[in-house]
């Protein structure tokens, strides 16, 4: 629970202060624990720094969704196995 | 009789079944709200955040720079140290042609009168779509549409979003902003198309003879450098070429811009109304 929280933290500031790469790294690691927090990020990262135009789409929220749904089917898919009995 | 569904008061929303990642999407809901509802105050209560993030931008650039190789700096010095010689030069004759140029129509001076200078709150890669946050909004006098300029007013791109105290202006390197332009001594007219991450591609014919190293201009007054073209992509097959475009300086360091009305916005309006979408 505590490593949930420092890694969804983590990634909140690191959209404030490193370069996006960075972010979106520490989303996915995240998503394997929480698969909100792409979605989350995404969204806070085109909150601040989007704007509007011809041609442009918020992607971090559009790749972030994608990552979150991918995340969640996977995470739906291990608790269904037999792998953890 | 009567039943228990739930083991424990307020089970459905207890802390424990509260993760953090509905938290997180909880407080980017919040903040999307006040940024739609209160846009000039969401910016003022993120310009200080903004401006301690320039500041270890600019700390982990001088940390990893001091890795650098001192023989290959020091030649690189020098060859700047000569760049800057010729372009002082160079700039020297322009101020005089400019000198010149106002005697005749006095429009340079008029020019400058309307000039603003806006301080840059987040750029990228911080801002992450090529965009520039400006600590300069309506209430000083910035307009949709104002273009900005860089050092040496280099155009750096066009005032999308304007707020009281705060603007956003759209790199000409944005993902899909289209700009037309120049490209070399001969001014073949090219449209130039946003890559994204500071850089810009155009494509043309093949017998434009387009070589790298090229300048590439924009209408402002007159024709004002914007890039240089770094790479020609040629494919055989096809019986153009594509120009991938760097821009005049490092849009990642820019701490100051110029804002002018340079009628971006009506050209763009013009174009719209007048051009058939294919």
């Amino acid at each position: 629970m505590i490593r949930n929280g420092i890694l969804t933290i983590a990634t909140f500031v690191s959209v404030l202060f490193f370069p996006w790469p960075l972010s979106v790294l520490l989303a996915l690691i995240a998503s394997l624990f929480e698969p909100l927090v792409p979605v989350a990020v995404g969204l806070f990262a085109d909150t601040l720094y989007y704007a509007p135009s011809a041609g442009t789409l918020p992607v971090f929220t559009l790749y972030g969704l994608v990552v979150s749904i991918i995340a969640a089917l996977v995470r739906s898919r291990l608790r269904a196995s037999s792998i953890r009995g | 009789m009567k039943r228990t569904f739930l083991a424990k008061r307020n089970a459905l929303l207890s802390s424990a079944s509260v993760s953090w990642g509905t938290l997180a999407l909880a407080c980017a809901v919040l903040a999307l709200l006040v940024r739609l509802l209160a846009p000039d105050l969401f910016l003022h209560t993120f310009a200080p955040v903004f401006r301690i993030a320039e500041n270890i931008a600019a700390k982990n650039h001088a940390f990893l720079s001091s890795f650098g190789d001192a023989a290959a700096l020091s030649a690189k010095n020098e060859q700047l140290m000569s760049q800057n010689a010729a372009l002082a030069s160079e700039n020297q004759a322009l101020l005089q042609k400019v000198s010149a140029l106002a005697g005749l129509g006095g429009t340079a001076s008029a020019q400058r009168t309307a000039e603003l200078i806006a301080g840059v709150v987040a750029r990228p890669p911080q801002s992450p779509y090529d965009t520039l946050v400006l600590a300069a909004g309506s209430e000083s006098g910035v307009a949709l549409g104002m273009e900005a300029f860089g050092a040496g007013g280099v155009p750096l791109g066009v005032v999308s979003a304007v707020a009281r105290d705060f603007s956003r202006v759209t790199l000409f390197s944005a993902p899909g902003k289209v700009t037309r332009g120049w490209v070399g001594e001969a001014s073949v007219p090219i449209d130039i198309f946003g890559a994204g991450a500071g850089a810009m591609s155009a494509s043309l014919a093949r017998s434009a003879n387009i070589t790298v190293g090229d300048r590439v201009f924009v209408p402002g007054p007159g024709q004002l450098p914007i890039g240089i073209v770094a790479r020609v992509d040629s494919d055989p097959s096809a019986p153009g070429v594509t120009l991938r475009i760097t821009p005049m300086f490092n849009l990642f360091s820019t701490t100051w811009v110029s804002l002018r009305d340079t009628g971006t916005a009506l050209q763009d309006s013009f174009f719209s109304a007048t051009s058939t979408p294919l």
